[in-house]
Order: C-alpha cells, then sequence, then structure tokens
C-alpha cells in the first residue's frame, strides 16, 4: 500500500502523470487499498465506486498516453458528498428516505470536474440531509482522534481528505458544513462566494445560504479544483456569470501591503483557550509575513447566527414539506426536528430575517472596505467527542453561519493543534467573488507556518 | 398571529400534515421559541428599502 502517493499535492500529481512516472491505475488502486484498510473506522465513505473508478482510471491513462491529457486534473480522484448527484451512483443524502436514490444526471460541478479529467472514487458520508446525525451508516471518526467527531455536516470528505483516503474532496456550506470539518479535520476548505459554483444537482437545504466548494489539503489543490467547479450554469438561475479565474496561477503573483482585519466582537471572546493561544500565534505569525492588522467592526456579529437558522429552518422546510408529510418516521430525530421548526416560522418572520439579512451585509461590506480579508477563528473549541456529538452537541456554526448569511466567501486554513494533536482553524472573509486574495493570503501563511505537513498517525483506525 | 404556544404549534402541525411526537413538540418549541425572539430583538425599526438581498447575485461587473 503506497500510502506517501496519497497525501501527495495535486500539482505534484499532476506532474508524475504527466511524465508517466504514475498512472491513474496506480494512484486510484493506492487510495482504493488505503480506503480498505482505515475506512471501517473512519466511516468517511458511504459508497466507494471500486470498479467504476478503475475503469476512469484505465480510460485516464489510455488518454493521458495518447496526448490527450485536459489539464492539471486528469487522471487526479475526486470523492463528492453523498448530497451531490452522481449519475447512476446511488446518493443518499444519509437519509433512510433515500437509500435507493439513483440519480440520472449529475450535478454541474460533478460533471465539470469529470469533464476536467478527475475520478470519483466514492460518495462521502454526511449528516441527514446535511442537517441531521449519522445513524444510518455510522458517524463520521476524526482520524486525528477517532474517539472525537469530524464536525458536520461535510464531515465524511473532512476525514476522508485529512487521512488521506482522498485527495480531494466537495462539500456543501449552509452553516459552516464545509468549513467546520475542515477546521475540526486540520484541512483547507473554502466556501466561495454565494452565485460562484452552481447548486445544480445538489439536493437542497437551503436554496438562499447554500455554498459548494472542495476541500482539500492545500490552498493550491482548493484553488486548482474550484477553477474546475465554478462559472455559470443556465440551470441554476442564481450562479454568476462572472468569469472565473484561474486561482491556481494568481498564487504565483507576490503579494503586498495587505491589511487585515480583526474583529473586535464576538470572534475572539470565549474561545478554549488553546484556540485563543493557536489564533494569537497565527496573527502574530501574519503579521511577521508583512501583513498589518488593524481591527474591524461587527456589530451584530454575535447575533445573527440565530438569523441564519430561521432562514435556513424556513427554506429546508419548504423543500422538505411533501417528504416529510409522506415519510415523517423515516426521519432520523435531529434531522426532521430541525427541518420542521420551518413550519412555524411565519412569512413576517422570513421577512423581516431578510431584511436583517441585508443590515448584516452592509455591515460585512463596510467592515471589508478599508481591508483585503477579515480574520477570525473558525471555531471556538477544537474536536469534541462522538458521544457528545450524538447526546448534547455544541453550537458549531458560531463563526461561520454569519457568513451564510451575507454570502461572502470564506476560508480556513490549519493554523495550529492542541496539546493532544487536535487541529485548529483558522477563518478568512473576503470581498465578494475575491476568493483569489483569500487563496493567496492563506497560502502565504500555509508556507510560512506548514502546519499542512502534519499527518493524522491513524492509531487503532486500521 | 396568535401568541406562538405549544397548543398553536401542535393545531399548526396538523395543518401542515406533520405527525409531530410530544418529543418532536418540545425540541421544536424551544428552538422556534429562540428563533423568534431573536428576530424581535433584531427587528429593523424603518423597514422601507429593505429588500431582500440579491446583489451579490446579480451584480456582475467587478467593482473597481
Amino acid at each position: 500500500m503506497d500510502s506517501e502517493l496519497c497525501f501527495l499535492p495535486i500539482a505534484d500529481l499532476a506532474a508524475r502523470l504527466a511524465r508517466r512516472e504514475l498512472s491513474p491505475v496506480e494512484l486510484v488502486t493506492a487510495l482504493l487499498d488505503r480506503i480498505d484498510h482505515y475506512d471501517g473506522a473512519l466511516h468517511s465513505y458511504i459508497t466507494v465506486c471500486r470498479e467504476s473508478a478503475l475503469d476512469a482510471a484505465r480510460r485516464a491513462e489510455r488518454e493521458i498516453h495518447a496526448g490527450g491529457a485536459r489539464g492539471p486534473l486528469h487522471g487526479i480522484p475526486i470523492s463528492h458528498k453523498d448530497i451531490h448527484f452522481t449519475r447512476g451512483i446511488r446518493t443518499t443524502c444519509h437519509s433512510r428516505t433515500m437509500l435507493d436514490f439513483v440519480p440520472d444526471h449529475d450535478a454541474t460541478h460533478v460533471r465539470r470536474l469529470a469533464d476536467a479529467g478527475m475520478i470519483l472514487v466514492g460518495k462521502t458520508n454526511t449528516t441527514e440531509f446535511a442537517c441531521g446525525t449519522m445513524d444510518v451508516f455510522g458517524t463520521a471518526r476524526n482520524p486525528w482522534n477517532t474517539a472525537c467527531y469530524t464536525g458536520g455536516s461535510s464531515g465524511g470528505s473532512g476525514a476522508a481528505v485529512a487521512s488521506g483516503l482522498a485527495v480531494a474532496a466537495t462539500g456543501s456550506d449552509t452553516g459552516g458544513s464545509i468549513r467546520i470539518p475542515s477546521g475540526l479535520c486540520g484541512i483547507v476548505g473554502i466556501k466561495p462566494t454565494y452565485g460562484r459554483v452552481s447548486r445544480h444537482g445538489v439536493f437542497p437545504l437551503s436554496w438562499s445560504m447554500d455554498h459548494i466548494g472542495p476541500m482539500c489539503r492545500t490552498v493550491a489543490d482548493c484553488a486548482t479544483v474550484l477553477s474546475a467547479m465554478a462559472g455559470r450554469d443556465p440551470r441554476d438561475a442564481t450562479s454568476s456569470a462572472r468569469p472565473v479565474p484561474d486561482y491556481a496561477a494568481a498564487l504565483a503573483e507576490e503579494i503586498h501591503d495587505v491589511v487585515l482585519g480583526v474583529p473586535d466582537q464576538h470572534f475572539y471572546e470565549h474561545l478554549d483557550p488553546e484556540v485563543d493561544t493557536a489564533m494569537r500565534g497565527a496573527l502574530r505569525h501574519l503579521e511577521s509575513l508583512g501583513m498589518r492588522l488593524t481591527p474591524v467592526t461587527l456589530p451584530h456579529a454575535g447575533d445573527v447566527g440565530t438569523v441564519g437558522w430561521a432562514v435556513m429552518v424556513a427554506e429546508a422546510y419548504g423543500q422538505h414539506a411533501g417528504r416529510m408529510r409522506r415519510q415523517f418516521p423515516d426521519y432520523g430525530l435531529r434531522a426532521r426536528q430541525r427541518i420542521a421548526a420551518g413550519a412555524f416560522i411565519t412569512a413576517a418572520e422570513y421577512q423581516q430575517a431578510g431584511q436583517i439579512r441585508r443590515l448584516w451585509i452592509r455591515e460585512v461590506d463596510d467592515a471589508l472596505r478599508g481591508v483585503h480579508a477579515i480574520v477570525t477563528p473558525t471555531l471556538p473549541f477544537p474536536a469534541f467527542s462522538v458521544e457528545t456529538q450524538n447526546t448534547n452537541p455544541p453550537e458549531t456554526t458560531w463563526g461561520t453561519i454569519p457568513f451564510n448569511l451575507s454570502g461572502h466567501p470564506a476560508l480556513t486554513v490549519p493554523c495550529g493543534f492542541t496539546a493532544t494533536g487536535l487541529p485548529i482553524g483558522m477563518q478568512l472573509i473576503g470581498r465578494v467573488f475575491d476568493e483569489r486574495t483569500l487563496f493567496r493570503i492563506a497560502q502565504a501563511y500555509e508556507r510560512a507556518a506548514e502546519w499542512h505537513r502534519r499527518r493524522p498517525r491513524l492509531e487503532g483506525a486500521a | 398571529m396568535s401568541a406562538f404556544t405549544r397548543a398553536w404549534l401542535r393545531a399548526e402541525a396538523e395543518h401542515q400534515g406533520l405527525a409531530l411526537t410530544e418529543g418532536d413538540v418540545e425540541a421544536i418549541y424551544d428552538r422556534v421559541r429562540t428563533i423568534k425572539a431573536a428576530l424581535v430583538a433584531l427587528r429593523p425599526e424603518v423597514t422601507e428599502g429593505l429588500e431582500p438581498p440579491y446583489e451579490f447575485v446579480v451584480a456582475e461587473e467587478p467593482e473597481g
């Protein structure tokens, strides 16, 4: 089992594939072997597409060897969250109501990544409909400590990428579901600007809060995958026609005179002491790289989370009402209680939430006017036990849902570890459609701090 | 709207065709009460001109 291969950055893998030092078949086989060895304990996958992945790898090998390489993602494996539709491959949403659902089409980003030559390895674990629990297929385990939870909802993607069971994965983020598991599993994840990536073919949780994005081990990997996923899609009216930059190419540009905003409310209050220490160290590190820190004001940051939940449950209930009437007992307890709450939000309250949301967007735009990005912890605490998640889960969307409500892009990058070896994430929030600046800042930090070089030991996970 | 009570919630659930258990009613009541209180605390005094946000979706020209 060639584990080293499974941790290489995409650019390195692409270079080896181009030089024929590595074949897509070898790469996919190494990944499948590793999944076989470790995933029984991690539960990062719901479905592993062994045969179709090997078929696709053989096809990619033939194409590359015939001089038909499509680009930096050709022959690179990808894993998709199991609420993202994959044609001909079961897509369960981790729900008893959808165990036999096989989509007849791909989600737009699934199709785009396949067209770029990526090879689908499997469907990753998710909380039920991205808002409940993981009862049917087991709870995803954190590779840094398998007694701990990954965070949700894209927890399978977080665990798979962190443990080298995926080269890259996709997630969706309605209240933090890309950034939370990325932060707790020690990887990079970006929730792009609302409209940057099409939502077509992703089972909706909340149409105005849902964002789709990549989860990878490095900033450069995320940049490469996002470029291939993003862009206008006529099947999603909210997708943007703005040109998609080559985010990976932008990483080569020098970055100067960066000003970072540090909120003086909410985000640095009541932190776990180790998160506090890691964040202070990260801020000093950013300063040492020549970036200037300045306070910014977001007076309603601590209040808008509940407004985000109002919008989320109201829109989720709109989506689920019919299925709930037909199959209510088949929903898990947490999913049904969260989603059904939306039935009791009145039209007037939904409108009020929209008005508060507009004021919040102005507040974030104002805070970003004089800075390139805002810096916060991704979560106020490190990973917690699976038992806690199943009995009395803490509020994990504390620092993330405000930017689902506002639509601004937000990225998490590892910024340290606790004494017991659990990762800590730092969140960067940028101006709308300025993912490029977030990637450049994050990569400058990543290269200097080198937290991404650590790997989980996976003791007891084999 | 009438006051938000468990009785109202049960009646509305029946109206919506949702077969809630008493456990569901309690959990949902607590969650919705928190949401409603937050919305009351934050609702703007002046509402004219506060259309739902959409500009970050349709503003296609990058800022200068």
